[in-house]
């Protein structure tokens, strides 16, 4: 777990936005990009994420930082989605779909390289209700517990999600074939 | 759910590429100079302007063409 994370008493020192930055810097920019942000916007948009939450420190519960900045990610992250649509230009959902597949058919076999953009595609054409849960615990490996405490909903709902979100994963990746790795 | 509730892609014997994409996709991180730009911001207290997007350019164009029409309506109105 990373800092803000879990209980903190009283005598603990006060969460710093640097503390923050250094424990959530990668998961914010990961997330983003998850949620539809464009490569050239993720940057951009993380230190929003980050500002916004230095103006609002205070305002942020002991133990659920994570919550509150994964919270500030995906209102910036609706607001760009919305922001491509208005414009007429694709989101990362759209352009990754479509890269994903690189003039690849599902049942061809993919190099290792090939296999991390085929797999953010799939995630990407996901719901985005079922592809938060599932990134949050396939990528982000966090739990059942933790994503509904994250994502403000009931753990049953946590969980059944995930189990949708898995059938439709298994799904779409089940005639993925990998490349046998070349010898050197 | 069952007891493998928990387990994930990357630990069972599920499809290989699917196990092999999101564990790349867990490996991602952040380029330092993002991270970098991002601390420099907070000490600075003020967000990097964005690259001039679609929208400023065609505020700049429509400025343009204003001025173009002003000059050429000037023009007509009083050098004839």
């Amino acid at each position: 777990m990373g800092a803000g994370d879990g209980e903190r008493n009283a005598n603990e020192p006060k969460v710093t936005i640097e503390t923050l930055v250094g424990a959530y810097f990668d998961f914010i920019w990961r997330s983003l990009k998850r949620l539809g942000v464009r490569e050239g916007d993720v940057d951009d948009l993380t230190q929003r994420v980050f500002l916004t939450a230095a103006r609002k420190l205070d305002q942020m519960r002991p133990g659920a930082e994570r919550a509150y900045l994964y919270a500030i990610a995906a209102r910036e992250a609706s607001h760009a989605r919305r922001t491509y649509r208005r414009r007429g230009e694709e989101s990362s959902d759209t352009a990754l779909a479509d890269k994903s597949t690189g003039g690849l058919r599902p049942d061809e076999q993919v190099d290792r390289e090939s296999a991390k953009r085929l797999i953010a595609g799939v995630l990407d054409g996901m719901e985005e209700e079922l592809r938060m849960v599932f990134v949050l615990f396939e990528v982000e490996e966090m739990t059942a517990a933790e994503i509904a405490e994250l994502l403000e909903i009931p753990i049953g709902t946590a969980k059944s999600r995930l189990r949708r979100a898995r059938e439709v994963f298994a799904d779409k990746t089940s005639s993925f074939r990998l490349a046998p790795r070349r010898e050197e | 759910m069952n007891e493998n509730d928990e387990q994930r892609f990357a630990d069972d014997d599920g499809n290989p590429v699917a196990r092999e994409g999101l564990r790349s996709l867990r490996a991602e991180k952040a380029p330092e100079s993002s991270l970098k730009a991002t601390l420099a911001a907070l000490q600075a207290g003020t967000e990097t302007p964005p690259a001039p997007g679609r929208g400023a350019l065609t505020f700049v164009a429509w400025m343009a063409a204003g001025a173009v029409v002003a000059a050429v309506v000037a023009y007509l109105l009083f050098f004839r």
